[in-house]
């Protein structure tokens, strides 16, 4: 056996208990000496101390969580006329021109989901800036319903979760530079 | 309380954790951890009964491999001793053990992210080197090799502090 398997074995053993790490150590002092010190870094390690997340970042993330699923709004439908109707409300509630706020204040809902508006650069193509942000930021939530977007000329209008709005912001802002 | 309620409850705390210790960053770890479970909840459908903290782990791992590429100019920051206390279950911690922390969290913040991630699967979250592997995609040979890789690069870290006598 090898110094580094037997200093592999070391870790699995301590990690797990399974594969005692052998007798190399008897014929390698300091592969034995390397025993010691693993062992006790092992342990040492788990002075670092545990801690629940912060109250605000759960709470967020569960009113945001209590809104129904996509996959949800199919129990709502009789049949594919009720789920048009659904959809055709919601864009309604979401893309009304009166619900645009002053210029870079946010909308909140009470679930934490908000509507932005973002102004673009001169000259940026809007429709090339959206393709960027789903495909970059937070694409999960572009195609299930969790995140929207409604495109303008030099403007871009979202309604997504905190995160994702945060995640926008970043992103436009390394953009610019 | 329904389900996701009760998968959150039981999960978030490791998670949090986790993602807070991978990237030495508050903030970030914040931001990964939403992220992480609103795609569990967008897709807590699909989830294997039995297999959720596995699954969950998997979500919360790519989202943070996902940011960290974003990222890769930022260099990685070092969540403070005095944080972490003040997030302690146990606020008592002794200053000799404040000095270990920081450098525990020292050597974990120098360890390649392949490392760390695995590192921190099996050494605080209680997963076994073939579920640790399962969830950062690699072979269980590899994942052995990267976890000890980790741990001796700790070992050096930690030896001048550990009153063991250095190392080779």
């Amino acid at each position: 056996m090898t110094c580094d398997e037997y200093r592999e074995r070391v870790t699995v053993h301590l990690a797990d208990g399974s594969e005692a790490p052998g007798d190399h150590g008897a014929a390698c002092p300091e592969c034995a000496r390397y025993a010691d010190h693993a062992r006790a870094a092992w342990e040492a390690a788990g002075a670092v101390p545990d801690g629940p997340p912060p109250p605000e970042v759960s709470n967020d993330l569960l009113r945001l969580c209590r809104r129904p699923r996509r996959t949800d709004l199919t129990l709502l439908r009789p049949g594919s006329v009720a789920a048009a109707a659904v959809l055709a409300v919601a864009a309604i509630l979401l893309f009304w021109p009166a619900k645009a706020g002053p210029e870079g204040r946010s909308m909140m809902d009470p679930d934490g989901m908000s509507v932005e508006r973002y102004e673009l650069p001169a000259g940026a193509s809007a429709e090339a800036v959206a393709e960027e942000i789903r495909r970059l930021v937070a694409p999960e939530t572009w195609g299930e319903g969790v995140s929207a977007m409604e495109v303008g000329t030099g403007w871009l209008r979202v309604q997504a979760p905190a995160p994702v709005q945060r995640g926008i912001r970043d992103f436009l802002e390394k953009r610019s530079k | 309380m329904g389900d996701f309620d009760a998968f959150f409850a039981a999960h978030a705390r490791p998670v949090w954790n986790y993602l807070r210790r991978l990237t030495g960053d508050e903030e970030r770890a914040a931001d990964l951890f939403q992220k992480s479970f609103l795609k569990a909840w967008t897709h807590f459908e699909t989830r294997t009964p039995g297999s959720e903290k596995a699954w969950l782990f998997t979500i919360a791992v790519n989202q943070a491999r996902d940011e960290m590429r974003r990222r890769k100019r930022d260099p990685i920051r070092l969540v403070s001793p005095e944080d972490l206390k003040g997030r302690a279950a146990d606020p008592g911690l002794p200053p000799e053990d404040r000095e270990l922390v920081r450098e525990v969290l020292r050597g974990i913040e120098s360890l390649p992210e392949h490392q760390r991630e695995l590192f921190l699967l099996v050494r605080y979250h209680g997963f076994t080197f073939a579920e640790a592997a399962a969830v950062a995609g690699v072979g269980l040979s590899a994942a052995k090799m990267a976890v000890a890789r980790a741990h001796e690069k700790l070992v050096r870290v930690l030896s001048g502090r550990l009153s063991l006598g250095t190392i080779l």
